[in-house]
């Protein structure tokens, strides 16, 4: 057993880390700059004089400096790691440039003479007193220009406007010179090794420690927020799972050793009405009929969905306490659907075990159906029955969403929606990060439950 | 029998409803429009709500015009009437315009029954050509995966060389110009193209040589371990997580997103029915009459694992349309001027109007329960 066990953690581990190489990458691929935001965060406007120095300093806290991955692979003419540039203004225009095939070294070499040149200039003009707005304006061109064409269009311009022979000091002529006859027509893959100084050796470790970063939204670690929220999702998912259970369990029975009769038409019918239904549709229906009086006094059953007040320190079940009349109808919306599906499949399993000799044989014995149903079909429809409930798990954190969304429940699925909103990626990435690990998990036990009490694969094995 | 007869007619009432909602889907401009279908010129007839061209003309001569024929719901899903009739519920009296909104207005005066129809649209177009592509590569590469699995992918160690360092140059390449020059279909193609033709010499010159290894390519365990990948993501946080990821919203981006989602559902179900499938004597037989494997996949293994996979695309297109809904119900992924049920019940739900909520979810009911009954009938055959 504990060899099935460790060969299934074996083969979940590239999973793993799959997984975490997806979600990783996802994360990077998102709009935005982290360290701006971060910036915003602590209040740092863009205009004040220490912003450089701020920004600099979260760039490199952040590890934004650093390289994405283990190794990268990249045309020969490529930055090696085009994060080292610091300002977000000069790595745009650089790999904007990259993109056009101008070979790196080039490329940095005008970025640096232009910035030279344009001090040149600028101080020429003082110490000569020209007031020139097209200068101005020239010059203000030139550092934003990225095209290659615009580049040499600007420089051009310039060279007139400035005293003779100062073009010969300004050393930009000859870099825009040199980026032009670097263009790149071929290139060959480049491996380049990086080693564990990486964002996402970074980001695991972090990971592993518990540490995801910081809100941008708040400031507040991202796994406090995330574990303050999964409480209450795991609390949807549970009572969910059990009332599921209690109520499906049986009526899948009843159904299945009674097949044909009224019970088991009716049932059927019910369920195939409640299985198609909506949950969304469900839940606003209840908001709309029955919060409030404005159709009927006697449909106001249900308390308006309200906003949730979970000050620090108060312990959950004060919380469950307080908030237990709004729990009431997400969790009616919560269940619909399942109860139709788990006991449609237990019917069918039920119908499966009911010919089965062992069945007969109680039968003969003279045993009671009930206790047919209970000590000699249910064990044998609960096997199975595991692989199900253990999917079902991680989906009811996904059919939480939008209940909690709807209803205005404090958990998971809810704190993603808000982080969308907000663009607050270290949050949305954490939840499916943390989202994905608790469904491996939930796999790999649903797998060695099964096959802890099924005796077939128990007795395969040993 | 009477079990059966029963079955099929309620199948039968679930096929007639179905396509009545794709035709809706097809034909919507021409049911809600708010250009009329058919006008009168001195020239001959226009047809403003059919082709762009005739638009130009029916704007410019409307005073004009006087034998006009409307649409069935002369309003179209985005035309706005705030100071008329703003958020009116069908049962209320209505200060009519045009015509009677029949299904109510939402708070900017757009007309309901108009927006259900193009809602209808959207839907359809995202249930069931999601649904289509994902069957298509699902399928392909799932019954590929279960039919390679044993007599497997034998190569030597040349062709594995091979094809490690073909896919990586294709991939570096294909990228990094696709960085370089934007996305062009002919470059792609070409580099595909040049891709497969180099791959197949390069295949056939190292099958020339004889007396080396050949070791097994187990694609159905590199499927497998796939397929537990995707399921690792759960469905609508990953979905989330995509469709921020765009800067433009629109419906071809989703259905991308639910294909890239769904595929692996139809690749799971096809690579074990094919794998009970495939053992059977009629298809040891097409073997030994010595049928190419295409031809024993799409005409001997295919159809008998069709009406399985049926029902997995009955429950696919159900869900693929609640996506839908649960994403523009959230406000995400589609663009903003467009109405759909989703956006429609959300409006509904927070403005506390019964018949935005009532008439898109029980559109959305219909459907599912049409699908589930399909795939009933199905799973009982």
């Amino acid at each position: 057993m504990g060899i099935f066990a460790l060969k299934r953690i074996l083969l979940l581990l590239p999973t793993m880390g799959i997984v975490m190489i997806l979600a990783f990458f996802l994360s990077k691929w998102v709009p935005g700059d982290a360290a701006e935001s971060f910036l915003a965060l602590q209040g740092v406007q863009q205009e004040s004089n220490n912003y450089k120095i701020e920004y600099e300093r979260n760039y490199k806290l952040l590890n934004l400096d650093e390289p994405l991955f283990y190794f990268s692979v990249i045309p020969d003419f490529y930055h090696p790691n085009i994060n080292e540039i610091i300002l977000p203004l000069q790595r745009q225009q650089v790999s904007s440039l990259l993109k056009q095939k101008y070979a790196s070294k080039a490329i940095l070499n005008y970025i640096s003479d232009r910035d030279e040149s344009i001090k040149i200039i600028k101080n020429w003009k003082e110490k000569n007193g020209v007031i020139s707005e097209i200068m101005d304006e020239l010059l203000v061109k030139a550092s934003f220009a990225t095209e290659i064409n615009e580049i040499d269009g600007v420089w051009q311009t310039i060279k007139p406007l400035i005293a003779d022979g100062l073009h010969e000091a300004c050393p930009v002529y000859r870099s825009v010179e040199k980026l032009t006859t670097n263009k790149v027509h071929w290139y060959f893959p480049l491996i380049k090794w990086h080693g564990s100084s990486n964002q996402f050796h970074h980001w695991v470790s972090g990971l592993i420690r518990g540490d995801l970063g910081l809100s941008i939204k708040d400031g507040r670690e991202v796994s406090h927020k995330i574990l303050a929220a999964l409480k209450w999702t795991l609390l949807l998912a549970f009572a969910n799972f059990i009332i599921t259970g209690i109520i499906a369990i049986p009526s899948g029975l009843a159904a299945g050793y009674r097949a044909g009769s009224i019970y088991d038409r009716i049932s059927n019918f019910v369920w195939l009405i409640l299985y198609s239904i909506p949950v969304f549709w469900l839940a606003s229906m209840f908001i709309v009929y029955c919060t409030s009086s404005n159709y009927a006094s006697w449909l106001n059953i249900f308390p308006v969905p309200g906003l949730w007040y979970v000050p620090d320190g108060q312990s959950m079940w004060t919380t469950v306490v307080n908030y237990s009349h709004l729990l009431v109808l997400p969790i009616i919306c919560l269940v619909a659907n399942d109860i139709a599906q788990l006991s449609r499949i237990v019917r069918s399993k039920v119908m499966d075990q009911k010919s089965e000799m062992y069945v007969m044989m109680a039968k003969a014995k003279g045993q009671s159906d009930f206790k047919i149903l209970i000590k000699h079909i249910l064990p044998n429809v609960m096997v199975p029955l595991i692989t199900v409930l253990g999917g079902k798990l991680p989906a009811g954190l996904s059919g939480a969403l939008i209940i909690e969304v709807i209803f205005n429940i404090p958990g998971m699925g809810r704190l993603m929606y808000n982080s969308i909103y907000y663009a607050d990626w270290n949050v949305v990435f954490g939840i499916l990060i943390i989202v994905s690990l608790f469904t491996i998990l939930i796999m790999l036990l649903t797998d060695i439950l099964y096959a802890y009490v099924n005796p077939k694969v128990k007795t395969a094995l040993s | 029998m009477t079990n059966i007869r029963k079955y099929l007619t309620a199948y039968h009432w679930s096929m007639f409803t179905l396509s009545i909602f794709v035709m809706i889907g097809i034909f919507a401009p021409l049911l809600a429009n708010e250009l009329p279908l058919a006008c009168k010129t001195p020239d001959g007839w226009i047809f403003p709500a059919l082709l762009t061209k005739d638009r130009l003309v029916y704007s410019s001569k409307k005073m004009q015009l006087d034998e006009c024929y409307k649409t069935l719901i002369p309003f179209g899903s985005q035309n706005t009437d705030i100071s008329r009739s703003a958020a009116k519920s069908p049962c209320q009296s209505q200060q009519i315009g045009l015509a009677k909104h029949w299904l109510g207005t939402d708070k900017l005066g757009r007309d309901v029954a108009s927006g259900m129809i193009h809602g209808t649209q959207t839907a359809m177009q995202i249930g069931f050509i999601s649904v289509f592509l994902s069957f298509f590569f699902g399928v392909s590469i799932g019954m590929g995966a279960a039919y390679l699995k044993d007599e497997g992918l034998r190569l030597n160690i040349l062709q594995i060389l091979f094809l490690f360092i073909s896919v990586f140059i294709f991939l570096f390449y294909g990228l990094y110009e696709l960085k370089f020059s934007g996305f062009d279909n002919w470059i792609f193609m070409f580099y595909f193209l040049i891709f497969l033709v180099g791959n197949y010499l390069l295949f056939y010159l190292a099958s020339l040589i004889k007396d080396l290894k050949n070791y097994f390519i187990d694609i159905d365990m590199i499927l497998i371990k796939v397929i537990e990948i995707r399921k690792s993501f759960p469905g609508i946080f990953i979905l989330l997580a995509l469709t921020t990821l765009f800067v433009v919203p629109s419906v071809w981006n989703i259905i991308m997103i639910i294909t890239l989602l769904s595929w692996t559902e139809f690749a799971r179900f096809a690579r074990a029915e094919t794998l009970v499938v495939k053992n059977e004597n009629y298809i040891v037989s097409a073997h030994l009459l010595g049928f190419d494997h295409l031809r024993i996949l799409y005409r001997h293994i295919l159809p008998n694992i069709m009406s399985s996979l049926i029902v997995i695309a009955c429950f696919s297109v159900g869900s693929a349309i609640i996506l839908e809904a649960t994403l523009s119900y959230l406000g995400i992924g589609l663009p903003v001027e467009q109405v759909t049920w989703g956006k429609m019940m959300a409006e509904g739900r927070d403005m506390q109007l019964w018949w935005l909520v009532f008439f898109p979810g029980l559109a959305l009911f219909i459907i599912i329960l049409c699908l589930n009954t399909i795939a009933d009938v199905f799973n009982r055959n």
